[in-house]
């Protein structure tokens, strides 16, 4: 639980990237993606994941704080690579393990999908790093503001999202607690099959959900006391609007990077 | 004024009342305790001043507007600000300074001005320095005192905190009813508090009791403090230092009823 | 027969860049009767301190035994050494009060009879009549009594040892002394190490004192060579002073003399700062 909790927390620092727009880095990450996923080559996913290193550079943020994000995708990315690579009783092959045989071309393949796997999670976790999820929140709402014409509650949906990032790190604290708790108590987390486990956490689920609840009902109670009803004519103390700077970020990082998976 | 008149609340039409018949005012610069044992009916009253309740008769008004009317609620929790006990229910932002903006900000405040209160709450509140930092790294008391410049922020001229020391260490204790002290003399706010810590009442100007919904007390501390049986009753026990200044006032030593703490015990020895 | 705690050194996140030492070297001795009490601000390591002694958090170095046999071999030390958390009544899970109690005892594989003999006996013990209670709900009682059924689900194990990580908070008077008496009554058949603010209450009948600093022993003895130590623990700013004694340093602090050491009973401190104060030309008689 307290592994988990780190993953993608902000990192209150001040640097270029920490200024920069919310809105400004969601559309930088919005183009890094876009330039992975319309790369072909090495060349282009090199060009993106120089950009990103560059990034992280910038932001000061501890590579810790980055690698950790990596560590929960790690198995999918391990299992991309032998997916690609394997086969089975192949004709032509690099390295023979057995009936298995790695395929060159598959090889290949994985690599490039594994590397695009690593660049986006380490993108998009920075994007969190260097962002509180206030300031997240306030540029999803301003990137999806468009969407209010539709009736779509993106003002509250956008709250909804700073406070469930806000309560990430109480939430694993309490669970990690209880189950603490219970493991004083006799209880046995890790022994028997997946039936008997699952039975395992039932007293660790049901005070947890009736905390939440509990939680949930007393902090709607003190952001009514504070006032909050809806995002409609409510402000910001940090005006974010898209500056001069933040629009060149932008607008140069984003078409490097989109043009960089197109050309390369 | 917070004006609470015959006031009767109940959770369902059939169920036994959880406030029965109560009035009762708080004006600026006052510091009214409600003191109750559990299920009393205390939280209920703090509920009541900010409209997050409304009675099931009676009225309850702050500065003549009516609780209940939709129209001037916001304005009605605009002028009374909602302490909690655990700092943790209440804290909506992920850094100090963006979590006391989050009243101005819903009172759709222009940013400069924004930036100008929560300076000002968080100064009030000892917080200053600590802008950037995530609450969850704050210390107890240090918690409770942004919780409390989350309200100030709003510029309240009512202050209302239910139980806000029951979680906190002594000292944390003592940071938190500094600044209620300092809010009530020096910045004249009303203050309504709801406890069932002598420490927190002590400072009061009157203290109410309740029981079973109804008021069993109305008074001063000094003279709640010198009836045990009520003290008792509602909950409160003295504590060390309040049994220390008894026995004084038993060697003949003029130590007055609200010297519960220890400060204000040797302080009435040596004035 | 002790619990004994032995140069125990804890680190949290061991091994990455956020680690940090809770505990440094800690060693403490719990016997069958003892009432060991352990002080120190928020984040000194106490919580760390009864984790550590119960075998849920493993330690970096040192070792932790009860009655010889390891507490983090769950074989042999299982259920010996009962563990009372924060606001445990954020912990309930069963539907009735019986249910919750006997949840331990069954862990610890208990038949279902003597399971439920077990939970009734603590709630008796916890002074909760097991017939009024054993049916409710845990979430619809009191402060005060929640608190006491927590603590009847940790009795229930018969633990020879209890650690109580401040179970005296937020509770009103009634409450915290209805969990007082049950830690009086705990200690005929068991060593209890308890973290508190609120040593008032548990103080006057400590048989040892530790204080925590920074994760590490800063004091450790009986009451009075705690009293002793006080003047000093509170300049370096590495304990709170309980009501009584801080009446007398504040006194000291304004000059008053004081004929005799620090003390905790309310009698004697009023007799030393009556004669201090008769002594002077501040008296308020």
């Amino acid at each position: 639980m307290r592994a988990m909790s780190g993953i993608g927390q902000y990192v209150p620092l001040d640097s270029p990237l920490h200024r920069l727009d919310a809105a400004a880095k969601l559309g930088i990450t919005a183009a890094l993606t876009v330039g992975l996923f319309t790369a072909d080559g090495f060349a282009g996913l090199a060009l993106i994941a120089a950009a990103v290193v560059a990034a992280v550079v910038v932001s000061r943020v501890p590579a810790r704080a980055v690698t950790r994000g990596l560590r929960a995708v790690g198995l999918i990315v391990v299992f991309t690579v032998l997916a690609n690579s394997l086969r089975w009783a192949p004709s032509i092959a690099l390295v023979h393990l057995g009936p298995l045989g790695v395929d060159a071309a598959g090889l290949h393949r994985g690599l490039f999908f594994a590397v695009r796997i690593v660049v986006l999670v380490v993108g998009t976790t920075l994007l969190t790093l260097t962002t509180s999820p206030v300031q997240l929140s306030g540029g999803l709402e301003r990137v999806l503001a468009p969407l209010k014409l539709l009736h779509v509650p993106v003002g509250d949906l956008a709250m909804t999202l700073s406070i469930a990032l806000r309560f990430i790190p109480t939430t694993a604290e309490e669970a990690e607690g209880i189950v603490m708790a219970q493991q004083a108590r006799g209880a046995v987390f890790d022994k028997g099959g997946p039936v008997a486990r699952a039975r395992a956490y039932a007293p660790v689920l049901v005070p947890l959900f009736f905390q939440l609840f509990r939680r949930a009902d007393a902090l709607a109670t003190a952001m009514e006391a504070r006032c909050y009803r809806g995002t409609e004519g409510r402000t910001r103390m940090k005006e974010d609007r898209m500056g001069a700077g933040d629009w060149m970020a932008m607008i140069g990082i984003g078409a490097a990077l989109a043009l960089a998976g197109w050309f390369l | 004024m917070i004006v609470f008149e015959d006031v009767t609340l109940r959770y369902r039409p059939d169920a036994a009342p959880a406030l029965d018949g109560v009035s009762l005012s708080v004006a600026p610069g006052d510091i009214v305790a409600i003191v109750g044992a559990n299920g009393s009916g205390k939280s209920t009253f703090a509920r009541l001043c900010d409209g997050l309740l409304t009675p099931s008769s009676g009225r309850v008004t702050v500065d003549g507007l009516d609780t209940s009317d939709e129209a001037t609620i916001w304005d009605v929790r605009s002028a009374v600000g909602m302490v909690f006990q655990d700092p943790d229910d209440q804290i909506v932002g992920t850094v100090v300074e963006e979590d006391c903006a989050f009243g101005p900000e819903n009172l759709g405040l222009p940013s400069d001005r924004i930036v100008e209160r929560v300076a000002e709450a968080l100064a009030t509140a000892g917080l200053t320095g600590l802008e950037r930092r995530e609450p969850h790294l704050l210390s107890e008391g240090q918690k409770q005192r942004l919780a409390i410049a989350g309200a100030l922020a709003m510029r309240p001229r009512y202050l209302v905190f239910d139980e806000p020391t029951a979680m906190l260490d002594p000292a944390g204790r003592r940071s938190v009813i500094a600044a209620i002290k300092r809010l009530a003399r020096e910045e004249g706010h009303g203050v309504l508090i709801v406890s069932h810590d002598v420490a927190d009442v002590a400072h009061a100007d009157r203290v109410v009791a309740l029981a079973a919904g109804r008021i069993a007390f109305d008074g001063t501390p000094s003279r709640l403090f010198s009836e045990p049986e009520t003290l008792h009753s509602c909950g409160l026990a003295l504590g060390e230092a309040g049994l220390l200044a008894a026995e004084l006032r038993a060697l003949g030593f003029d130590v007055p009823a609200d010297a519960v703490d220890a400060e204000s015990v040797v302080e009435a020895l040596w004035r | 027969m002790a619990l004994e705690i032995r140069s125990a050194t804890c680190d949290y996140a061991a091994g990455s860049a956020m680690a940090s030492r809770a505990l440094e070297a800690v060693s403490l001795t719990v016997e069958c009767g003892d009432l060991v009490v352990v002080l120190g601000p928020t984040g000194s390591g106490k919580t760390t301190l009864l984790r550590a002694a119960a075998g849920i958090v493993p330690l970096t170095s040192g070792s932790v035994e009860a009655d010889g046999a390891p507490v983090m071999d769950p074989a042999s030390a299982r259920g010996s050494v009962g563990l009372l958390f924060q606001r445990p009544e954020a912990q309930f899970f069963a539907l009735t009060v019986e249910d919750d109690c006997a949840f331990g005892p069954r862990n610890l594989g208990r038949s279902e009879a003597d399971a439920r003999a077990d939970a009734d006996a603590a709630l008796s013990s916890v002074g909760l009549d097991p017939a009024e209670f054993g049916p409710r709900e845990p979430w619809s009682l009191s402060g005060g009594e929640a608190r006491r059924v927590a603590l009847a689900g940790v009795l229930a194990m018969r633990p020879r040892y209890l650690l109580l990580d401040e179970p005296t908070a937020g509770l009103d008077a009634v409450g915290c002394d209805a969990v007082r008496d049950v830690v009086d009554a705990v200690r005929a058949s068991a060593g209890v190490l308890v973290v508190t603010h609120d040593p008032e209450r548990f103080l006057p009948r400590a048989s040892a004192v530790l204080v925590l600093s920074h994760g590490a022993v800063a004091f450790r003895g009986t009451v009075s060579e705690f009293l002793g130590a006080l003047p000093g623990l509170v300049a370096a700013g590495l304990a709170e002073a309980p009501d009584v004694p801080r009446a007398l340093l504040l006194a000291a602090a304004k000059g008053a003399r004081l004929s005799g050491e620090l003390t905790l009973d309310t009698s004697a401190a009023a007799r030393m700062l009556a004669a201090a104060c008769s002594g002077t030309d501040g008296g308020a008689r």
